[in-house]
């Protein structure tokens, strides 16, 4: 079960499973009994008190029928979790380029997922047999661009820091919508 | 991230390349090269930090001179390994008189 909030200490709590606030605590004690009780996961997620005004939500309760969902926008259209930050603003990507490239002296490459098991740990081309016969695979560095949608951060985040660690002639740009921060 | 990250910053909603339909900002976390002396990562060092906590200040003021500031520190990074050791604790530390750490009060 997904829920949106414009209040980012209930996200905070929530994901940490605790509160220095006895009242918070107890809280979030509750809401995890709940879990264990009816089987089913609670995702507390942190939105703009902006994206829930134009979602419709917010003016409900001041008698505005006709925002957002009340209008007959989908749901989904107001929940981005799945979108990287270029699918949502296309220019980020020549923006960090910009900086990134030392005024386009360098390349910068975009890694799609896939790219974050392979190039992302500077993997280059086909890779070759050593003398053994065995696959070996070739290494170069580079700039990349790590864009993973908020809903699947963690994920790239965690190939991101084996690649660090195995591969530290490269450099990393990170890109996320501030959504699901607790994951990240 | 927080912990891996060398810098971390956030592009606010209103950004000329996020405009405020995102709602949220954009995070953007920047892991660069380990560096081949000591201190080895550029994270923590008075150089980065003062440069996240004003890169928040600046990119939501002036966007291209925030721009300006992570080109610059993009391009020192790169010469690092080459300074002499003197110099690179001058300017980890905050010192060196480049650009980013001095011309925008860093």
């Amino acid at each position: 079960m997904f829920l949106f909030t414009d209040n980012s200490v209930s996200e905070s709590i929530a994901a940490k499973g605790s509160s220095s606030s006895p009242k918070l605590y107890q809280l979030v004690v509750r809401l995890y009994r709940l879990e264990m009780k009816y089987l089913y996961k609670l995702e507390i997620i942190h939105v703009a008190g902006t994206r829930m005004i134009e979602q419709g939500t917010d003016g409900l309760s001041k008698g505005q029928m006709y925002e957002g969902v009340m209008s007959g926008s989908s749901m989904l259209s107001f929940i981005s979790l799945h979108l990287t930050a270029s699918k949502r603003s296309p220019q980020v990507i020549d923006w960090v380029k910009s900086w990134a490239s030392d005024d386009g002296k360098r390349s910068v490459e975009v890694l799609s997922p896939e790219g974050w098991f392979t190039r992302g740990r500077d993997h280059y081309g086909a890779g070759r047999r050593n003398i053994d016969g065995y696959w070996m695979p070739e290494y170069k560095a580079g700039i990349f661009i790590w864009e993973p949608p908020p809903g699947v951060a963690r994920f790239a985040i965690e190939q991101l820091r084996q690649a660090r660690m195995k591969r530290q002639h490269s450099t990393h740009l990170l890109l996320i919508p501030r959504l699901m921060t607790p994951e990240t | 991230m927080i912990k891996a990250a060398d810098l971390l910053f956030e592009v606010p909603v209103g950004h000329p390349v996020w405009p405020a339909e995102m709602h949220e900002p954009l995070t953007v976390a920047v892991i660069f090269p380990y560096l081949s002396r000591r201190p080895w990562e550029l994270r923590k060092t008075g150089l980065l930090v003062e440069l996240g906590r004003k890169l928040c200040i600046v990119l939501k003021e002036d966007p291209d001179v925030g721009r300006d500031i992570l080109l610059e520190l993009c391009l020192l990074t790169r010469q690092m390994d080459t300074m002499s050791v003197r110099d690179l604790c001058r300017l980890l530390r905050g010192h060196g008189g480049h650009k980013v750490s001095s011309e925008q009060g860093l």
